[in-house]
């Protein structure tokens, strides 16, 4: 009998052992810097937000955040902080959608004495309505609520485990930014820069299959008359209601600056020739949230669609992404207030981007895309 | 509650196990089996406390029939087979009223182009488990193969919570004596790690094993709008594998945890991959429900008693039954259809004297069977003949475009292509090392019978250093694996 209570006791007592073991070491560890500052290293930071803001957060002290996707990452923190008089940091999240952002905004808000967000209203995530990547979402909202030990478990997999067993500082474990500037910046990335410049040059990389299947979608709704969103303006009311509205009424005493992120103007063009519920939605929504900003007075809504730097495709690397100049330009803009909506501009505003989108060639561009494309190789 | 939930790992099991040996302690074994059962009913509601009422009806109905039936009490004078049909009766209109219901009238709907509304009833857990087990105790008190036992026994009979959601299906003349026997009232060393061994391997097969692969089947059978080669057999392989490990982890865990009370449950599979002909898989796969089937229906259908033709329409039958059993469906009923005939040619083959290499009736048996369960998993037809499309090549064959150099001959075949092979089920690379570890493991490794010499348990060096770490370790990553994900239902919760 002693065999087997001695069998049982070893059992028990690895079993406690191991995790204890593991759970010190990832707590000593920390490349995301969860828990604490990095000891015996210098701080850097990776660029995947969805992970890296909990630890920026939880160790870092800002007062203001830029809290966007890739539209904001190029925006500097210390730049907006010059600008805007604030100590700003950026914790934009790469094709992040409202529902994840609002896990962000809420505990950034709670942690810290937040005075102004500036935050991008990307047309995907009100037109999809998504709700986090279906992969990553129970564990990344674990990094965002008040229970510390459940944080572990974003090491919990090959890649940190593989990290934690040689104690690497290679930046794919701990990450290359050196700074809270723009951690998550891609206008340096060789991919992104060499794609300025016009169409041709869109095609200056070996495209990824989702980047290929997007600029073929625009050679299709260039040959197509039909409606292809079918989410309504309550929906996505509702949607923007949920994860932001309800967070701007809470906290009356931070500032949030919505902006509509500057997409080429062709974008803009495809939705009101092609695609006129999409269009339509986002009209009401910018009606909608100018409405909203009227009641609310720690809320200010930016667009910047009457800009003309919309209607040059040089300055964009597909449909939506521009150049860093952009970001300097729309903190100039908040600062002075020059893209501001109100209930009195409006109306022209609205229907200054209507005649621009309406007017604006997009058979030219369609057809060099499609030229490239059919002579492009899949990478 | 599930098994490999942190609540009845951590709360649920310890704090059952140590109150029970503190009643058996203090002499207080009715208080103690009455407390196990009320922790069984309170495990079982946990879910949805709403259907406790029908688990107690149906034990208390079925023990008055049952102690009625047994020959040793004549106070009932009614006709015994009568009473026993009776019995059945009224389990089976259970049964089929939550789960047959929907199914017949919507085939109703279809013959005679009404409309008849559904009633979208909702499956009561466990209730194809126990009615099933109390059916078996009906027919075995009918035999009188049953001793008299009080109702406590019985209730405990029913609803051991460790085997109560999803089997072994087990008899009663298996079980009551194990909780008579006054040797299982005191703890048992050898009874507690072992369990706790078995309990280790099981929540490792359903964690780590069976839930990858639940990814991957998922994708296949229920969002990829088309399949092609190579992700359709990845598909098919990958619930091939989900459902041997997710089934027989639960019944490892089911049986870890009954031994912690000194309960040997019967075993419910023995390598049933490693089948070399189809009756053969069916004595390795769910071993008791095969028992029931063929002690409940086949042999009183007469069995292979009257002649070749009842024998191979009592086996279609049987099987076809068998597979309604696991649910309401046509895809079911084919699963079960095609079952019934592979025994059929099964049987003939041998009666005509044939014989064949045992590599080749492996081969032949384990595709078969991952044939077939495409169609068990499959939620309607066009998602078992876009599996079956994709297996046998017509949506094309996709090879990586690293091995285009290598494979450029094959450009010339219009269905062969070079690029993402696994784009709508993902899993990249992974699938392929993960579908061979675990065709190893499942083909060349002991099972728990042979690991652990169960029941018998006269294996001590399992007992040793090495084991017991590694049986920690399977339980330590098993738990971290839990705390990445929400925890998955297993699958034989849904029949």
């Amino acid at each position: 009998m002693k065999q087997y209570k001695h069998a049982i006791y070893k059992f028990l007592l690895t079993i406690i052992i191991t995790p204890t073991l593991l759970f010190t070491l990832i707590f000593l560890y920390d490349p995301l810097q969860i828990f604490h500052k990095p000891f015996l290293r210098k701080s850097t930071f990776h660029s995947n937000m969805r992970e890296q803001a909990a630890g920026i957060i939880n160790n870092y002290k800002f007062d203001s955040i830029l809290l966007g996707t890739s539209m904001l990452q190029n925006t500097s923190a210390e730049e907006a902080s010059q600008k805007l008089n604030e100590n700003f940091v950026n914790l934009s999240i790469a094709g992040s959608d409202f529902y994840e952002r609002a896990y962000v905004l809420k505990y950034a808000l709670k942690k810290h004495n937040i005075k102004t967000v500036i935050y991008s209203l990307d047309a995907n995530a009100y037109f999809q309505q998504r709700t986090g990547q279906k992969t990553t979402i129970e564990t990344f909202k674990k990094l965002y609520d008040n229970n510390i030990f459940n944080n572990f478990t974003i090491y919990l997999n090959t890649k940190y485990i593989k990290c934690l067993l040689t104690l690497s500082t290679n930046s794919k474990c701990i990450g290359d930014a050196t700074n809270l500037n723009y951690p998550g910046k891609w206008f340096d990335n060789y991919r992104d820069y060499i794609r300025f410049g016009g169409i041709k040059n869109w095609f200056n990389i070996s495209l990824k299959e989702e980047e290929l299947n997007s600029l073929n979608t625009i050679v299709t709704t260039i040959n197509n008359n039909k409606t292809y969103t079918s989410n309504t303006t309550k929906s996505a009311i509702k949607y923007i209601n949920n994860n932001i509205i309800s967070i701007v009424k809470e906290n009356k005493n931070t500032k949030f600056i919505l902006f509509f992120p500057p997409y080429s103007r062709l974008q803009y063009a495809l939705w009101a020739q092609k695609d006129i519920n999409k269009f339509n939605i986002h009209k009401n929504i910018i009606t909608y949230l100018v409405e909203k900003s009227s009641d609310l007075n720690n809320l200010k809504i930016y667009a910047f669609g009457k800009e003309d730097f919309l209607d040059n495709l040089e300055n964009y690397i597909d449909l939506h992404h521009y150049h860093k100049n952009f970001n300097s330009l729309m903190l100039n803009s908040f600062k002075s207030q020059s893209a501001l909506l109100t209930k009195a501009n409006l109306e022209e505003y609205l229907s200054t981007i209507t005649n621009k989108s309406l007017t604006y060639d997009i058979y030219t561009p369609a057809k060099n895309i499609k030229y490239y494309l059919n002579n492009k190789k899949l990478n | 509650m599930l098994f490999n939930s942190y609540e009845f790992i951590f709360i649920f099991l310890p704090i059952i196990f140590f109150i029970y040996f503190f009643l058996l302690n203090k002499r207080l074994v009715g208080g103690a089996k009455a407390f196990l059962v009320f922790a069984s009913l309170f495990f079982y509601s946990w879910w949805n406390i709403s259907y406790l009422p029908l688990i107690l009806t149906s034990m208390l109905f079925n023990y008055v029939i049952g102690n009625s039936l047994n020959e040793n009490l004549k106070k009932v004078q009614i006709h015994k087979k009568s009473l026993l049909t009776f019995g059945i009766l009224a389990n089976l209109a259970l049964l089929g009223y939550f789960k047959y219901t929907d199914f017949f009238l919507e085939n109703f709907n279809l013959v005679f182009d009404s409309s008849v509304p559904l009633l979208h009833l909702a499956l009561p857990l466990a209730i194809s488990f126990f009615t099933f087990q109390q059916i078996a105790y009906l027919v075995d008190s009918y035999r009188a193969e049953t001793a008299e036992y009080d109702f406590l026994n019985y209730a405990l009979f029913v609803t051991f919570f460790p085997q109560l959601i999803a089997g072994p299906i087990v008899h009663h003349k298996e079980m009551m004596p194990q909780f008579a026997s006054k040797w299982n009232l005191v703890k048992n060393y050898k009874n507690i790690a072992t369990g706790l061994f078995i309990f280790s391997i099981g929540l490792f097969k359903k964690v780590v094993i069976a839930d990858t692969f639940a990814v991957w089947a998922t994708a296949g059978f229920d969002n990829a709008p088309i399949l092609n080669f190579f992700e359709a057999w990845a598909t098919s392989l990958s619930y091939t594998f989900q459902l041997y490990f997710d089934f027989s982890g639960y019944t490892d865990m089911a049986i870890g945890a009954a031994l912690l009370f000194n309960i040997k449950l019967p075993i419910n599979f023995n390598s049933p991959y490693k089948a070399t002909s189809i009756q053969d898989f069916w004595r390795r796969w769910h071993i008791t429900l095969s028992r029931f089937l063929k002690d409940y229906i086949y042999i009183p259908l007469g069995g292979n008693r009257k002649g070749e033709f009842r024998t191979y329409t009592n086996l279609m039958t049987t099987f076809i039954l068998g597979g309604i059993w696991h649910g309401a469906g046509w895809t079911f009923v084919f699963w079960g259809f095609m079952h019934g005939m592979a025994l059929v040619i099964h049987r003939a083959w041998n009666n005509l004297g044939f014989t064949m290499n045992k590599y080749l009736a492996w081969f032949i048996t384990f595709n078969f069977i991952n044939i077939a369960w495409v169609f068990f998993r499959a939620k309607e037809w066009s998602d078992a003949i876009k599996v079956l499309s994709g297996m046998l090549g017509l949506n094309g064959i996709i090879f990586t475009q690293k091995h285009e150099k290598f494979l450029s001959f094959l450009n010339s075949f219009d269905n062969i292509s070079f690029g993402i092979v696994t784009e709508h089920i993902g899993g990249g690379s992974d699938i392929l090392n993960i579908l061979i570890f675990t065709f190893i493991i499942t083909i060349f490794f002991k099972n728990i019978q042979e690991i652990f010499n169960f029941p018998y348990l006269k294996k001590p060096s399992i007992y040793t250093n090495k084991y017991i770490l590694f049986f920690a370790i399977l339980f330590v990553f098993s738990l971290i694996k839990s705390s990445i994900k929400t925890y998955t239902e297993f699958i034989y919760f849904n029949f």
